[in-house]
């Protein structure tokens, strides 16, 4: 891809703060990201990484406290009515749960159709015919309109959640989570959808996952988070085979996979720390094997590994381990 | 050679009554635990992994299932005497939970109480089966949650389970299933629900924990990538039956069962290169669906290689060339080099 072109998206020092009470939380602190069209990006994170805040905050489904997001050369931040809509037809979302974001009632015709009535687009023929080539796309049988979800699959249920995504022809799609649910096998073909759907539509997406390796298989970028906090970033092959921050080498270790047999593993001791009390300095010390006295008085900030100018790391060490 | 297993379950049948008349969830399922040893079951939803696991713990719902075949043996390791727990009285089965056998659940809440301090759920375990007095169980309670890895477990015992985390709960949860050093530990997706970083620790302490007590674990998981880091065995279960059974080795570096190969590649590799393909090959088709199981073998229906005997008959579990391995597949031998 030429780098000269505008990222479709740019989001810059995002931050998100939830206040309760007395207390703040710092769901997503100064996460910037540029996405080019036809990119897949991942963001990777356990619970409390923030991954999901930041996916609702690009399409403020969730309003950002702090950051700038700008899509397609407009600035989103304080974007309102009609230009917003507008601009909400082009980013959509796919969901984690397949039986909760889909209405029992409606039938799987107006599933899929309801953005492209919201957004009045096309006469109700044309709708139609829309919905049978989206069922075509995402491999469901051609007499799914007239069911209801009840009588689908999980698999089947989020190639449902694909086809409404893609109904309105979005440049962008976020998808949290979209195959956390699914049994094995299934989640290996929805993957497959989303690949070939991308490709066939060069098609832009964010991809949250707390899975590392559907993440790397999936997609060309990988962002790491950890309490809110980009640990680490840069393309799935570098991310997976050499991996610069402690704490994603230690996320690779902990993933159990095939070859782990009897093998040594970093474990990380303790839990993740609250949120609503991050440890000071860098997030991640208090569980991280080479901490010293700096990582506490000194926030990291991410920094180009040397001759990898797209792996970029927050660890005031990472030269060193 | 092999001791003589501490659990074996013959051709166990079960089915569930429903509106629309029985459905078979088990078909003839054949295990074995031995002390000391960590066996895998491996399938989807719909297998009948987890109700293998409830079978042997006697935890069936008594309205809906039933015992349609089998038995399910479990030696007493002191007196070498067996046991059919498909013919066994409740009080029995009651007798047995929590001391013989204890079990472990992927979301813990469902075996702690909410509105018990933990010290004393683990203490009721103990003076229930061990006959303990109030300040001995608070004292082994304490042991145990110092043996889990619990921080500060003193003040831990007066802890609600609200007030800890998951990983916590998972180990409080683990306390209590071995608070009597069971014989056997059934565990259901114990990590499943839980980060990375907190699986890793939980599967650490599990193994540990065996080694010490020398328990027989049945580990019932869908992620093969847990199986290769925890089990000695493997049993992979497709539509009520076990269609493959070995050596963890074996199985994940030399299945000869096309289901068990389809699974094994679904799993997006760890290592990205440029010999990654672009698409994971995937098994086609959805998982069987109990209520309406094909005639012949469960999986044909997915199958590559699947002839015109795979839709007509049921395949037999039998041996194959390496040690200790069976598998249920008509080609096996066909398959094995593919």
């Amino acid at each position: 891809m030429p780098e000269s072109t505008s990222p479709l998206l740019a989001i810059e020092g995002l931050g998100k703060i939830f206040t309760a009470g007395q207390q703040s939380i710092h769901a997503v602190q100064d996460v910037s990201l540029d996405i080019h069209r036809g990119e897949i990006v991942g963001i990777v994170g356990e619970s409390g990484s923030g991954k999901t805040t930041f996916g609702r905050c690009v399409l403020r489904l969730t309003e950002p406290s702090q950051g700038r997001i700008e899509f397609d050369g407009v600035n989103l931040t304080h974007l309102e009515g009609a230009p917003m809509r507008n601009m909400r037809r082009r980013m959509q979302m796919i969901f984690q749960d397949p039986y909760a974001s889909l209405n029992p009632r409606m039938t799987v015709e107006r599933i899929i159709a309801e953005p492209l009535d919201i957004h009045q687009i096309g006469t109700v023929a044309e709708r139609r015919a829309r919905v049978g080539a989206l069922l075509r796309e995402v491999d469901l049988p051609l007499d799914s309109g007239s069911r209801y979800p009840h009588e689908f699959s999980g698999g089947q249920r989020q190639r449902i959640g694909i086809a409404r995504a893609l109904a309105v022809k979005p440049d962008l799609i976020v998808a949290d989570e979209p195959v956390s649910a699914l049994d094995v096998s299934i989640q290996a073909q929805v993957v497959n959808l989303l690949k070939d759907l991308q490709q066939r539509y060069h098609l832009t997406m964010l991809f949250i996952s707390h899975d590392l390796n559907v993440v790397n298989f999936l997609c060309d970028r990988v962002l790491v988070m950890y309490l809110g906090r980009v640990m680490e970033s840069g393309p799935a092959r570098l991310i997976s085979n050499r991996p610069a921050h402690p704490y994603t080498q230690a996320l690779l270790s902990a993933n159990p996979h095939l070859g782990s047999i009897k093998r040594q593993r970093i474990t990380l001791s303790g839990d993740l720390p609250s949120p609503a009390n991050p440890p000071s300095g860098c997030v991640f010390r208090t569980r991280c094997p080479y901490a010293q006295s700096r990582c506490a008085e000194e926030i990291p900030q991410l920094r180009q590994v040397a001759g990898e100018n797209k792996q970029q790391v927050a660890c005031h060490f990472f030269e060193q381990l | 050679m092999n001791q003589r297993p501490i659990v074996t379950i013959e051709n166990l049948g079960v089915s569930f009554h429903t509106p629309k008349g029985p459905v078979a969830a088990l078909r003839g399922v054949d295990l074995q635990l031995q002390a000391g040893k960590t066996l895998a079951l491996v399938g989807e939803s719909g297998s009948g992994k987890s109700v293998t696991s409830l079978a042997l713990m006697g935890l069936l719902p008594k309205e809906s299932a039933r015992i349609t075949s089998g038995r399910i043996l479990l030696r007493n390791p002191q007196t070498g005497s067996e046991q059919d727990l498909a013919l066994a009285p409740e009080s029995t089965l009651r007798t047995l939970r929590g001391g013989h056998i204890a079990m472990i659940f992927q979301e813990p809440m469902t075996s702690l109480n909410p509105l018990y301090r933990v010290g004393e759920q683990i203490s009721e375990t103990l003076r229930l089966h061990r006959g303990l007095n109030r300040a001995e169980a608070r004292k082994r309670a304490k042991e145990l949650l110092d043996l889990v890895g619990i921080p500060a477990a003193e003040k831990r015992l007066d802890a609600y389970p609200h007030e800890l985390s998951g990983g916590m709960r998972q180990r409080v949860m683990i306390a209590m299933a071995i608070a009597c050093e069971p014989a056997v530990l059934i565990a259901d997706e114990p990590t499943t629900a839980l980060d990375v970083t907190v699986q890793a620790q939980i599967l650490d302490l599990l193994r540990e924990l065996q080694q010490r007590i020398g328990m027989a674990m049945l580990f019932i998981t869908h992620n093969l990538g847990v199986v290769a880091d925890i089990a000695d065995e493997v049993a992979v279960m497709y539509g009520g039956r076990i269609v493959e059974n070995g050596p963890t080795a074996t199985l994940l570096s030399a299945s000869n069962h096309p289901y068990t190969r389809g699974l094994l590649c679904s799993m997006p590799p760890a290592v990205i290169d440029e010999n990654t393909p672009l698409r994971l090959p995937a098994l086609p088709g959805n998982v069987v669906d109990p209520r309406n199981p094909p005639p012949g073998c469960a999986f044909a229906p997915r199958c590559y290689a699947r002839q015109p005997v795979c839709e007509q008959s049921v395949p037999t579990l039998e041996h194959t060339d390496a040690p200790n391995h069976l598998t249920r597949c008509f080609r096996w031998r066909e398959t094995t080099h593919a």
